[in-house]
């Protein structure tokens, strides 16, 4: 269980995070959204102790991310892909990308190059082995920066808008890979502007101003909260709206368009 | 301002990064007063063609036409720029470079050598047009937050006074408020030119393709897919693109769903939100008084 | 602009350069270059010659690579040769003309230091289009672990050194684009006055200044998240083996730092 305590941090005088108490249980798809500044990176980075709070504390599987000893071990647990592409790829070709984080957490030589080959077959990237970063799209690069990840084996991984860069094809080849992990058993954490990726989440917290505003399933999110947060509304919702105010109701729980359509189908 | 490529084409050299951008065999006339979305996927051209049309560069092989008319550098393979067109990269708060948002703004028109009376008029009506007021002269760029950044790099462009904008990606990383607001300003600027002005907005965001265009130019290996209006292009041609690894707006997703499954195809006069949830809505009640 | 940068220019073949350990280049480098410094007469000049040309067809690498790497110090070189010509005296005066005196001696000075350079040059790129930069890193590291023992961060230095070189082309791209967007927004870097032409730079220094922190946070954030921690209980997947043909090329380097130094000694 990834666990914040009344987690408060600032950036100077400026509060970004205000006591925060959050639990984010194993097997969940969290979803985070919330207008730009309103400390949904910091929140990643706490995670796994990138940074510190000032006040509270962030504990990962009962472990606190304070003690520097057990760093390493809490960033082999969170793994944390970032939102450019180009900016998280260290190393000079793919498969180097994966090893340098296996030689970090000190994992035997002998074995790198299994670990790593799976870590890429699992992205759809081993056929690109020995390529060099600038030979890749940004889609690919991010499943790279996943294989690293995936290669030592974390419990929990999160997405800081990981997303944002990439064009539509390269944001559905991460978003299906992030549901994949998903039924693997690694809890996905996942921050977004793009409301129709927070439909794929199990739960989905509202942050603004330093503070969460909402935390629950997508559609209890998107039916109490649609106008206060700033969020865009997926057309399925807006679709849903109209249809009640004009009488036909339609269950709360239908989310998407195709849903909504099937239901006036099988109701008319 | 009329703008035409004649068959042209441009090869970056076998060494590049960037070979794979490379354009083959393009045609295309953009008629002032239009606003025109451009799709495609990463690599597909799309930025090298923006950087064509603002003359950046110069075609390997084929002609620019400004108004009817050759530019003659680019006959010789000169690249010349165009400044009656007005270019927003990608990320633009990136190439902001003053001490004061004010110094960024004047920073293009004073290259261009007009009066310092008229940039500075210019200024006041450009920071209000991108939503902040007079106050935001004086302060730092670095300063800003990233959306007001975003707005304040297109109001630099827009000071140099362009008929037509050539907008790459301009609502990429922002939040949807901050998405919101940079295209309402964009559609502020397109409105107040009285059909002169004309938008070439690149973009991923098929739903913001929906909402606005009046043609959309896909792009696709570094040609021309296809030049329609969004109402017929996808409805009649999703399936390429598909091929094409594009997506298409909500609104189209959802005619064609109603379609599958009731057989009824709503006939709409756009693809905008509003105007297919208004035809839908009255679908359903029909459909509804029926029953 | 990308293809005029030459670090990091490694060019695929096999030769036995290309299988050489990277430690074992390092240390032959060092030797010839102490070997070509000795020279000082004409048997020298023409002995390096012929082993910097019998190394250059050994590699494998058309010569076009290793001359393009002489471009960017052509200038210097010229401006050496003049130099020595104009200002250095000797015994046999060649020419005179008012306060302007040329002898023989300057001549041959200007042109041997030139050739000298030259050498030099020749064979250290050598060792960089024959190594690929990750490999000349690690070599570099093990080399000077000694040096740890006086607290010198050798590991960081090492991804330092990696790093910098994977990032030269990303930052040429950005450069690039920088040029173009201040370009677009009517910076004219034809102006013929150097002022002038010094200020027109600033919009591309700065923006490149701005978005290279930016990176450089990103970059110490995901290398950080990968658990990199102090670089201390890493393992490494590539471990250096001295071969054979190792102990060769030393022992061949070692052997003419001798025959330069006996030649300086007997004199040409």
């Amino acid at each position: 269980m990834l666990s914040f305590d009344n987690v408060s941090f600032a950036y100077g005088q400026h509060l970004v995070l205000k006591n925060i108490s959050l639990q984010i249980n194993k097997g969940e798809f969290l979803a985070i959204v919330g207008p730009n500044g309103s400390g949904k990176s910091n929140l990643s980075k706490l995670a796994n102790g990138l940074i510190q709070p000032h006040l509270g504390k962030v504990l990962v599987d009962g472990v606190i991310t304070q003690m520097p000893k057990s760093l390493r071990e809490i960033r082999r647990l969170v793994g944390l892909i970032f939102q450019n592409p180009e900016d998280q790829f260290i190393t000079t070709t793919v498969f180097d990308e994966v090893i340098f984080g296996l030689e970090n957490i000190g994992v035997d030589p002998d074995k790198m190059k299994s670990i790593a080959e799976d870590a890429l077959k699992k992205v759809e990237m081993l056929s690109y082995k020995g390529l060099e970063p600038h030979k890749l799209s940004g889609g690919q690069k991010q499943r790279v920066a996943i294989a690293a990840i995936l290669a030592m084996k974390p419990k929990y991984i999160v997405f800081d808008e990981s997303t944002a860069m990439l064009d539509p094809e390269g944001r559905q080849n991460i978003i299906t890979l992030m549901q994949q992990l998903h039924t693997e058993g690694i809890t996905i954490i996942h921050i977004t502007h793009h409301m129709e990726e927070v439909l794929v989440a199990t739960r989905v917290l509202v942050l603004k101003d330093g503070l969460i505003v909402a935390d629950g399933t997508p559609a209890s999110i998107f039916n109490n909260n649609i106008e206060s947060n700033e969020l865009e509304v997926p057309l399925a919702l807006k679709l849903k709206q109209r249809l009640r105010s004009t009488g036909i109701k339609v269950p709360e729980q239908v989310m998407t368009l195709e849903g909504v359509v099937d239901y006036l189908w099988t109701s008319s | 301002m009329d703008i035409k490529l004649e068959r042209a084409s441009y090869i970056y050299p076998n060494s590049s990064i960037n070979s794979y951008e490379s354009l083959r065999n393009i045609n295309i006339s953009i008629e002032a007063g239009k606003w025109i979305s451009v799709i495609g996927h990463t690599g597909s051209g799309k930025s090298t063609l923006m950087k064509l049309l603002k003359g950046l560069i110069a075609p390997t092989t084929g002609h620019l036409l400004i108004n009817g008319r050759v530019n003659e550098l680019s006959k010789k393979g000169k690249a010349q720029i165009i400044s009656d067109i007005g270019l927003v990269f990608q990320y633009p708060e990136h190439q902001l470079f003053e001490t004061t948002v004010l110094k960024d703004l004047v920073f293009g028109p004073k290259n261009q050598g007009i009066e310092m009376k008229e940039v500075n008029q210019r200024a006041k009506e450009m920071i209000k047009l991108v939503g902040l007021s007079e106050e935001y002269f004086q302060k730092a760029p670095l300063q800003l937050s990233g959306g007001e950044k975003r707005r304040v790099a297109i109001a630099t462009v827009l000071m140099m006074n362009p008929e037509v904008l050539i907008l790459d990606e301009p609502t990429a990383g922002l939040d949807p408020l901050g998405s919101k607001l940079i295209l309402q300003l964009i559609h502020d600027w397109y409105k107040a030119g009285g059909g002169h002005r004309t938008v070439i907005f690149v973009t991923h965001e098929m739903n913001e393709v929906a909402e606005y265009s009046d043609e959309v130019l896909v792009m696709n290996n570094g040609e021309i897919a296809f030049l329609d209006s969004p109402l017929s292009l996808f409805l009649n041609h999703d399936y390429e693109l598909k091929e094409f690894g594009l997506d298409t707006p909500d609104t189209v997703k959802l005619l064609q769903l109603i379609e599958q499954r009731f057989g009824d195809y709503i006939k709409v006069e756009s693809l905008q939100e509003e105007v297919v949830l208004r035809e839908v809505i009255a679908y359903f009640k029909k459909q509804g008084a029926e029953v | 602009m990308i293809e005029n940068v030459l670090i990091g220019q490694f060019i695929d073949a096999s030769s036995i350069f290309h299988r050489l350990d990277p430690r074992s280049k390092l240390i032959s480098l060092f030797c010839i270059i102490i070997a070509f410094l000795l020279i000082d007469n004409i048997s020298g000049y023409i002995l390096a010659s012929l082993l910097v040309v019998g190394c250059i067809t050994l590699s494998q690498i058309p010569l076009r690579f290793f001359l393009k790497g002489l471009k960017p110090i052509l200038i210097i070189l010229a401006f050496t040769v003049f130099y020595h010509i104009l200002f250095t005296k000797g015994e046999n005066l060649l020419f005179q003309y008012s306060i302007l005196s040329i002898y023989k001696e300057s001549i041959i000075e200007g042109f041997s230091i030139v050739l000298r350079i030259f050498l030099l040059v020749l064979i250290t790129s050598l060792l960089t289009l024959t190594t690929k930069p990750l490999d000349l890193a690690h070599g570099f590291e093990i080399l000077c672990k000694p040096l740890k023992r006086l607290r010198f961060p050798v590991e960081q230095f090492s991804l330092m050194l990696a790093i910098t070189l994977r990032f030269i082309p990303t930052i040429v791209m950005e450069l690039d684009k920088i040029i173009e967007a201040q370009k677009a927004r009517g910076v004219n870097f034809e102006d013929k006055s150097f002022v002038k032409k010094v200020l027109s730079y600033i919009p591309i220094i700065i923006p490149l200044l701005f978005t290279s922190i930016q990176r450089a946070e990103n970059l110490a954030n995901a290398i950080d998240a990968r658990a990199y921690g102090d670089g201390s209980g890493r393992t490494r997947y590539k471990v250096l083996h001295f071969e054979n043909r190792d102990y060769q090329v030393i022992g061949i380097s070692l052997l003419v730092v001798g025959v330069f130094f006996l030649l300086r000694m007997v004199g040409g």
